[in-house]
């Protein structure tokens, strides 16, 4: 018994004295815990709205007033424009688009019944389905409160939806995309930062060191690999989406490979940075996949839609390269979107890009210190 | 009378074999040296008598106990310093003796009395405080040694314990040996420093498995006409 | 090339690992640096070999400084660092092809110089490393460090924990590499190989206790050390401990080495043995080895 206990107690003192266990032990669950929390929201707080409105009535003005006052809607008014609509929805400035199309007004009068026309972008099938409830709900409860008066059994206005991009609404279509990128920081980043740290642990990092070899030969040289492996991976999946998981490729294939190359390099700086920092395999491989792959996977958009999270996580979100890296891809496979309408976020991958691949090599270490 | 006792001990890994079916004694209170090159098995040998590995084939007994079937028995009774790890650094020098003596079974008063004393013996009262992480290599050495013996066990086993130490250092940890075996425990050391064999009551040279040599240095010295036990185990070796 | 180690400083934080050394390695020599772990042997090979930054002083291997003319000294370098030198998933002729490439040469051209070792591990070029043992292991490791024809050979510590036979045939192989005109810098806490060097440092604590031929050293040392032959060594060592003019004793082998006070004479010196004349065999006055001069300048720093 005495055995034991002692053993316990030299446990704890171990743990005591290593600050890295302690911060694994105490810091990071309380980060996950926040980082979780306050991602994970299935309700909408705010819907990107547009309302296109043929007639110019003063119904759907009223109807629109509501919406805004309930603070959940933010509306655009759109034109009467097939190209303008999609344009919006492809830049991501709308989520979904009330058309009214008669006048409701009229229609009312004459039939008793009239219909508005709602789109909704379907690549995240989930987020659709809440939209449309919400749009239903609100509607509804329009309609109670001008009819004050009279008593219908079913609301004369009715909506008929339409998911755009994804009419079966596959939850597929929302999470093959993000995949791509969770593997390419998988294989790319994680990979690369481990195999240079290993050299760093093994100590052969010094018998490179101590020859002609410029840095960005060792590098490249541990590198390219995994570049080439990461192509395949992206074929596979892409391949493997398309056939078995039936998501769409409808755009266009040199934008879609070439926003690829661009993350995967910048995949492999991130690798390449954080084996600067490590100087075992271990440490690599705890930063790679807890300081990058799980803010990732929690704050690019990849399952928890961007706008859902709570503000301060969207300001995170916006310097996760995989968060641009989802748009674009969503776009062109799923909308079949030009990607010049995207230039934005291939901008910024760019800029990222650059940056990386730059201080990568310029911080890699020449020497032992 | 025989303390350790091996017959024919065989330990194989796949299709390699470690130990090729070694023989020997050691009598209580002597010093026996278990020397050989790096790889030769003399580390797989040792724990097969400590009960750390099971042998393939032979048999085995230390302090009457048979190695493999009463491996528990026998750690009670010895003491090991093992080549890669003896002492927790990130724990203080009377925090290690507290927890090794705790292991085995040591009343919270011998582990007082215990520590007193070793901390006497290597005059460290000034570190008891420190970490044992930022003791000289030297003191380590000693310091290892008195924690493996701090239950007064009847056989101490050391692999390989002056690796890369100063030779003033390797000699001090050879006078302590010294003075343990003189109080009646017996001493079984590995070691590749050759004239550390000298030091020793009886010797066996392994090579690439099995005993080539076996008997005291004065012994084997004069059997194979060297003038030294390096000589002997080049001319050992050179021979196969 | 002439290296000089100029007032050489380096601390890991608190920790000095290497006090104010100054050394001058001669062109073509086989140089020893000779200590136990943790004397600064690797940190100052890894200055050496332009890995490190010095905290103070400065190194020149021939007209270059090692901190200025990194690049240009990494082309001249051939380095075997202590902990690692082979990849071991890959076959002994792909680790010579691999170093081969990025020093820019081949196998095949500097052929010559590496043969004497080559041939020691040809019959197993297609093994993976992993497999070899210890000492062929460290031969194939000396082949790539040499493969691209260096200047400098710097080894660190290639013979620790190698078999007897391999280490003395390593040496030979040292040897004939110093005839081909390469100065190489090697470090071993062997004090036997200590005579093997063309010149030797003796390091401890990072501090340099001694520096010249071997064979000088020795010839030079001021002990007066005398070999005593006894049946009870434990016993006498503390007897001759505690005796006035004895400096220090220490077993060496199956011998007991007794430095005694330098002043006295030859026969004064036997009368301390004759004391004890029941509990030894012999004792006769020897010359001091490499192992006798490291004791005695490392037990002057400790006392007794």
């Amino acid at each position: 018994m005495k055995a034991l206990i002692g053993t316990i107690k030299k446990e704890i003192q171990h743990i005591i004295r290593d600050p890295r266990t302690l911060m694994l032990l105490f810091a990071m669950p309380v980060i996950q815990l926040l980082m979780f929390g306050y991602a994970v929201r299935n309700e909408v707080t705010e819907v990107d709205l547009g309302v296109v409105d043929y007639q110019n009535q003063t119904y759907v003005d009223e109807l629109v007033q509501r919406l805004e006052a309930t603070g959940y809607f933010k509306i655009t008014r759109l034109p009467n424009d097939q190209n303008e609509i999609y344009d919006a929805f492809e830049k991501g400035k709308i989520s979904a688009v009330l058309v009214a199309k008669d006048d409701v007004e009229t229609e009312l009068k004459r039939m008793g019944i009239s219909e508005l026309q709602l789109l909704l972008d379907a690549s995240n099938p989930n987020l659709a389905s809440i939209i449309e409830q919400y749009v239903r709900v609100n509607l509804n409860l329009h309609q109670l409160d001008m009819n004050r008066f009279q008593i219908s059994r079913s609301p004369p206005v009715s909506v008929s939806a339409r998911y755009l991009f994804n009419p079966e609404l596959k939850s597929s279509w929302l999470f093959v995309p993000g995949l791509i990128s969770v593997i390419l920081m998988l294989v790319s980043t994680l990979m690369t930062s481990i195999t240079i740290a290993r050299e760093k642990e093994m100590g052969s990092i010094e018998l490179l060191l101590v020859s002609p070899l410029q840095p960005y030969q060792i590098i490249i040289g541990k590198v390219f690999p995994y570049l080439v492996l990461s192509f395949v991976n992206v074929a596979s999946i892409v391949f493997l989406a398309i056939t078995v998981f039936d998501v769409p490729f409808v755009g266009n294939w040199v934008a879609f490979w070439g926003v690829s190359t661009l993350f995967i390099l910048l995949a492999l700086s991130l690798g390449i940075l954080i084996s600067g920092v490590s100087s075992s395999q271990l440490t690599a491989m705890l930063l790679s996949m807890v300081g990058l792959l799980l803010p990732t996977i929690i704050l690019s958009g990849f399952i928890f839609p961007v706008k859902n999270l709570h503000i301060i996580l969207q300001y995170i979100s916006a310097v996760i390269p995989a968060r641009w890296y989802l748009v674009v891809i969503r776009g062109i496979m799923l909308r079949g979107t030009d990607i010049l309408i995207l230039w934005k976020e291939v901008l910024i991958l760019f800029v990222m890009t650059s940056g990386l691949l730059f201080m990568s090599i310029k911080t890699f270490k020449e020497r032992l210190q | 009378m025989s303390i350790v006792s091996v017959k024919n001990l065989t330990k194989k890994f796949g299709s390699f074999t470690a130990v090729d079916s070694i023989s020997f004694e050691v009598d209580k209170g002597k010093i026996f040296g278990f020397l050989g090159a790096n790889g030769a098995g003399k580390t797989t040998a040792m724990k097969m008598l400590i009960g750390l590995l099971a042998p393939t084939s032979g048999q085995a007994t230390v302090a009457g106990f048979d190695v493999a079937s009463e491996p528990e028995s026998i750690r009670k009774r010895i003491g090991y310093m093992s080549q890669k790890f003896s002492l927790y650094e990130d724990l203080t020098v009377r925090e290690n003796i507290r927890f090794y003596g705790g292991i085995y079974g040591l009343t919270d008063e011998e582990i007082d009395q215990a520590s007193d004393k070793i901390v006497e013996e290597l005059d460290l009262q000034e570190s008891r405080k420190t970490l044992v992480a930022s003791l000289p290599l030297g003191w380590k050495q000693k310091l290892a040694f008195s924690v493996a013996s701090v239950h007064n066990p009847d056989i101490i086993f050391l692999d390989e314990p002056t690796g890369g130490v100063d030779p003033v250092t390797r000699r001090r940890f050879w006078d302590r040996i010294y003075q343990s075996a003189d109080q009646g425990v017996t001493v079984f050391v590995t070691t590749h420093y050759m004239d550390e064999a000298e030091y020793c009551d009886r010797v066996s040279i392994m090579v690439e498995g099995r005993i080539e040599a076996l008997g005291s240095p004065n012994e084997l010295k004069t059997e194979y006409t060297a003038d030294t036990m390096d000589d002997l185990f080049v001319q050992l070796v050179r021979s196969q | 090339m002439n290296i000089s180690i100029n007032n050489i400083s380096h601390n890991y934080g608190a920790v000095s690992a290497l006090k104010s050394v100054n050394l001058t390695i001669p062109d073509g020599s086989l140089f020893g640096v000779i200590g136990p772990d943790g004397s600064g042997k690797t940190t100052l090979f890894r200055i050496l070999a332009t890995l490190i930054v010095p905290s103070e002083g400065e190194i020149s291997i021939g007209d270059y400084d090692v901190v200025e003319d990194m690049r240009a000294l990494r082309n001249q370098i051939g380095y075997m660092p202590g902990r690692f030198s082979l990849y071991l998933d890959l076959t002994v002729e792909e680790n010579l092809q691999f170093f081969a490439s990025i020093f820019g040469t081949s196998l095949e051209e500097n052929r010559s110089l590496i043969d004497a070792v080559y041939k020691q591990i040809e019959p197993f070029k297609k093994r993976k490393a992993g497999a070899l043992s210890g000492g062929m292991k460290q031969k194939l490791a000396l082949s790539c460090a040499l493969i691209h024809r260096p200047e400098l050979l710097i080894l660190d510590e290639p013979t620790t924990g190698v078999d007897a036979v391999s280490r003395r045939e390593f040496w030979d192989l040292l040897d004939l590499i110093q005839k081909e005109g390469i100065t190489t810098v090697v470090s071993t806490p062997y004090m036997d190989e200590a005579m093997r060097c063309s010149e030797v440092a003796l390091l401890f604590d990072g501090e340099l206790l001694a520096n010249d031929d071997p064979k000088r050293l020795t010839q030079t040392a001021e002990i007066n050390l005398w070999a005593v032959e006894s049946d009870e060594i434990f016993k006498i060592l503390q007897d001759f401990r505690k005796h006035d003019n004895v400096n220090w004793a220490f077993s060496f082998g199956e011998q007991i080495h007794v430095a005694v006070d330098k002043s006295l004479e030859e026969r004064e010196a036997s009368k301390i043995f004759d004391q004890y004349n029941d509990q030894i065999i012999s004792a006769k006055r020897i010359e001091p080895g490499i192992e006798d001069l490291f004791i005695d300048l490392t037990e002057q720093e400790v006392e007794v």
